[in-house]
């Protein structure tokens, strides 16, 4: 190495010790006007996500073409599967005289190509900004014969410098029960609980849910249900629209004989509107991660339903708890930061304190007041919990402040966590939304009582794993 | 509705960027903005920008905007360095509802400061973003400022989503990066033999091999465009006394600009399988008029092709006759693509882009055989149906791509950000094959069922 390579390595040596420092966490936590490595993203990307739960529905996105094919790369990268969805492809025209012109061809061309049954459309920032009102567009467009007057779509304001992707699916979720739900019929219900999974990019744990609730003899609707979407088969043909939430269901979603959101902060909107607005039962669970959070999640069924839980589910409960028993040791005691989604962390916690492990740093960048209300009274539940602090609306990078002034164990969270993870040596745990780095981690369910023995798995095995990788050679053996 | 009329629906609609060579006589209809309502493989203008400038190791890439444009383009380039990783990170002034209201001109000069004095960086690249061109922030204003205060180079690009197409975004980084490599005022410009290489953005280290190539010719790399480029080596550009261009539909426009103002001569180079690549080397070598640089050449030429010809062939003998589709980027990198898939015994059944050029069409028509299905911004329908009309067993294109050609139970390798082996020169030539070879060859398929499905020539590969 030459004499300046030495003295450069030194000097970045030196910033890297300084930037583990408390100091510089001081510094990094006083940032106010940047953003470092987000752990979110914008609204329309989770209002794709519910367009794409309705049967024969295309996504439209009333913005500029870019966006549309990011929202496509990003959710092609982490399911592996083909996404469909149109924009209407705004330009400077529209920039300046307004996107109707763009939204009313964008329609035509859409309904005339691609045959959809319905269309969901929500909004990118710039249509936002300039203030298109999407609802008179769209009928001005049903006036000039772009679309049949009876076409069915849904509309969505999902502005991308407000809240984050869970807003945005929420905002769309209430937008197809407004335009496509029709009005109750009084009292009578049509006897269907319908199960709202939320943003949730795990096809498996839609399924998971399906058979659950199946199990327990009651007749749901899923709504979105983009299980289909997310984790198709392969025939050899490539189909657009796969089977997702039937349209008959969605008009009839406002006579259901109840709601269950199983994500409760990303669907608050549509919540009050159901049970507010509607006056229809529902209940916003906890995501149900571990056996706590599933045994709630039954109880709530059988209260809003009567029916029992069936001796299978009670069975596949036992596995976990053995599951759990059997693997307890290798989490017991171990510190863990996570981030990711209000809903998902809550889950999580929950699940860890359980198992006797530590939630020691929790970043949540789309979390609000009430969730770390909520957070801070799960943790002060259980001894395990008094380490546990939460951080609403931080980054990636006040994370790694904390990671590296206050070391772990175990880092949670998706594949963007994998350079701090290799920054503090610790294991990461992929769990959420954005795993592109490793293959079919969505098929696999993290809720119920399956989802929990996968959990265990992957976390005791990586402890295991990151063991094996670090020990001394006088203790690399089989037993462990 | 069947999907088959779903099909001839798309097709319909967008006849004049589709032909079928031998049939038609008019041009193709290229280089225009998407249709509206249609399912396009393009991506924006700051997409354009992002992919030509994220490269540049040492920069500061900070998205002037709300937090999606940030985060969907966080560390996906697929470009490796040699020094900074800076260029991996997510930089986002996260634009919220206040700041679209009031402006976000005092938020970006905060992030700027806060930038710099966390990293001390010497470069700043600010791209705008849609909301940004339509809030009317002054970018070139604020990043003066900021440059004037920190002593250090911030340069606006000037990106906004919806300004164009992808096109334009790579003339919005082009712009960006003449006005870094521009001389000081006084500054006396000496050139030297270098050589300076446009559009090639290191994915998988391919910069490295031709850079070798290059020494081993007797000559020097002076800096690529931008692959594992910095602040530094960019700065020397004006120096080099030839720049060779590999991907033209981002860097052509850079080329004329250096040659208009700085002098320097330019050749469109490909290193995509061995024809491209030894009629490049040679090309550069002649340039200089050396005879000694062109014996170096034609021993480097000797050498490299005698090593990789043995197993290429063997790759042929797995692949004669079997049938290929493209979909990519640019024209360029799709003309190369023709030649390097007969290399390797493989035809041609159809090819588009998202943003070639007329000329590039041009090419690609001279170059394929009768009845090859050519196209402009296809959309997933078209791909579908052409290549299972053609009986395509392979498709070469980007992320969106893949998951299609899979359902259809077609092969499939990346030449785009998702690549992890360099396709460039000898060597990649040799990755480009094997790549193939495991994909088409792959038992997998047995199972897929009809649609590309498992027909003889596959099952022959397998044998």
């Amino acid at each position: 190495m030459s004499k300046a390579n030495a003295a450069c390595a030194e000097s970045v040596q030196s910033v890297l010790d300084w930037m583990a420092t408390e100091e510089y966490k001081e510094k990094n936590f006083a940032r106010e006007a940047l953003v470092i490595n987000p752990a979110r993203t914008c609204q329309p990307f989770g209002a794709m996500l519910c367009a794409l739960g309705i049967d024969g529905c295309l996504p439209f996105l009333h913005g500029s073409q870019g966006c549309a094919a990011y929202f496509r790369s990003c959710l092609t990268r982490h399911v592996r599967e083909p996404i469909p969805m149109v924009s209407d492809s705004m330009t400077e025209d529209a920039a300046v005289f307004g996107g109707q012109a763009n939204l009313i061809e964008g329609l035509k061309n859409a309904y005339a190509t691609y045959k959809p049954s319905i269309m969901a459309m929500f909004s990118s920032c710039m249509a936002e900004v300039i203030g298109d009102d999407m609802k008179s567009f769209v009928q001005n467009a049903r006036n000039q014969g772009a679309i049949p007057e009876d076409f069915p779509i849904a509309i969505a304001n999902t502005p991308s410098f407000t809240g984050s992707h869970i807003t945005g699916f929420d905002n769309m979720l209430k937008g197809l029960l407004q335009s496509l739900a029709d009005p109750r019929h009084g009292k009578w219900t049509n006897g269907r609980l319908y199960v709202v999974p939320g943003f949730d990019l795990y096809p498996a744990n839609l399924r998971e849910y399906r058979r659950m609730i199946s199990a327990m003899g009651i007749y749901m609707t899923m709504l979105p249900d983009f299980t289909e979407v997310l984790d198709s088969p392969n025939t050899g043909e490539y189909k657009m629209y796969q089977p997702g939430t039937p349209m008959a269901e969605l008009a009839d979603a406002l006579n259901a004989s109840g709601f269950i959101f199983m994500q409760k902060y990303a669907t608050a909107g549509t919540q009050k509107y159901v049970k507010n607005v509607q006056k229809i039962t529902s209940e916003a669970i906890t995501m149900p991660i571990g056996v706590r959070n599933t045994d709630a999640f039954l109880m709530t069924l059988q209260e809003m339903t009567g029916k029992a839980i069936p001796a299978e589910l009670e069975a596949e409960r036992g596995r976990a708890v053995d599951a759990a028993v059997d693997a307890h040791q290798y989490i017991h005691g171990k510190r863990f930061a996570m981030y990711g989604d209000p809903d998902l962390l809550l889950g999580l916690v929950g699940f860890l304190l359980d198992m006797g492990g530590i939630p020691v740093h929790i970043v949540c960048s789309n979390g609000t007041e009430p969730f770390r209300k909520e957070m801070e009274a799960l943790l002060a539940s259980s001894p395990f919990g008094s380490e546990g602090k939460v951080y609403n609306n931080k980054d990636l990078w006040h994370l790694r402040s904390l990671l590296l002034t206050d070391p772990v164990d175990m880092l949670i969270g998706d594949s963007h966590g994998k350079h701090l993870a290799k920054d503090a040596d610790i294991p990461l745990a992929r769990i959420g939304y954005y795993l592109p780095d490793r293959v079919h981690l969505h098929r696999q369910a993290i809720v119920g009582y399956q989802g929990a023995i996968n959990l265990i798995t992957m976390i005791a095995n990586l402890f295991i794993d990151d063991y094996d990788r670090k020990c001394p050679e006088e203790r690399f053996e089989i037993l462990r | 509705m069947r999907d088959t009329e779903r099909l001839e629906a798309a097709i319909e609609e967008r006849k004049d960027s589709i032909q079928t060579k031998g049939k038609q006589k008019q041009q193709l209809k290229c280089d225009t903005n998407s249709v509206a309502g249609c399912v396009s493989q393009r991506a924006c203008v700051y997409c354009g920008a992002r992919v030509v400038l994220n490269p540049v190791t040492d920069a500061i890439h900070l998205v002037h905007g709300p937090i999606g444009c940030a985060s969907y383009t966080w560390d996906i380039r697929g470009s490796l360095t040699s020094g900074s990783d800076l260029y991996r990170f997510s930089f986002s002034t996260d634009l919220q509802e206040m700041d679209v209201i009031f402006g976000g001109e005092k938020k970006l000069a905060r992030a700027i400061d806060g930038l710099v004095e966390k990293y001390q960086p010497k470069l700043i690249f600010v791209y705008s973003t849609c909301i940004v061109g339509v809030i009317g922030d002054d970018l070139e204003a604020v990043c003066k400022a900021a440059a004037r205060r920190h002593g250090i180079e911030v340069i606006p690009v000037q990106s906004s989503g919806f300004i164009g197409n992808k096109s334009a975004g790579y003339r919005a980084a082009c712009d960006a990066l003449l006005k870094l490599i521009k001389p000081a005022e006084n500054e006396q410009i000496s050139k030297n033999n270098t050589i300076n290489y446009l559009g090639d953005f290191n994915l998988a280290g391919e910069v490295w091999i031709i850079k070798d190539y290059l020494q081993r010719m007797g000559l020097a790399l002076n800096v690529a465009f931008t692959g594992d480029s910095n602040y530094e080596t960019l700065k020397t550009a004006t120096k080099a006394s030839l720049n060779i261009v590999q991907c033209a539909g981002s860097m052509i426009y850079l080329a004329n600009q250096m040659k208009e103002i700085y002098d320097i001569p330019y050749h469109n180079v490909s290193f995509l399988g061995l024809e491209d690549t030894s009629d490049s080397l040679r090309r550069i070598a002649r340039t200089y008029n050396d005879l000694e640089i062109m014996r170096r050449t034609e021993e480097l030429i000797k050498a490299e092709t005698a090593a990789v010809a043995p197993l290429l062939a063997r790759y042929r003998e797995k692949l004669r006759g079997k049938k290929a589709a493209i979909y990519v980027g640019g024209g360029f990198k799709a003309i190369s693509l023709i030649k390097q898939f007969r290399e390797i015994g493989i035809d041609v059944v159809m090819i588009g882009t998202q943003t070639g050029r007329q000329e590039e069409y041009d090419t690609i028509n001279d170059l394929v055989d009768d009845g090859t299905v050519i196209l402009d911004d296809a959309n997933p329908s078209e791909l579908e149906r052409f290549m299972v009309e053609k009986g395509a067993h392979l498709l070469v294109g980007g992320v969106k791509e893949r998951p299609l050609a899979y359902k259809l139970g077609i092969a499939f390798i990346d030449h785009n950000h998702d690549r992890k082996h360099p396709l460039s020169g000898y060597v990649g030539a040799v990755n480009f094959a094997q790549e193939v070879y495991s994909t088409v060859c792959s038992p997998v398929w047995k199972y897929t069922g009809e649609g590309g499905g498992l027909d003889e020539q596959r099952k022959c590969c397998l044998s």
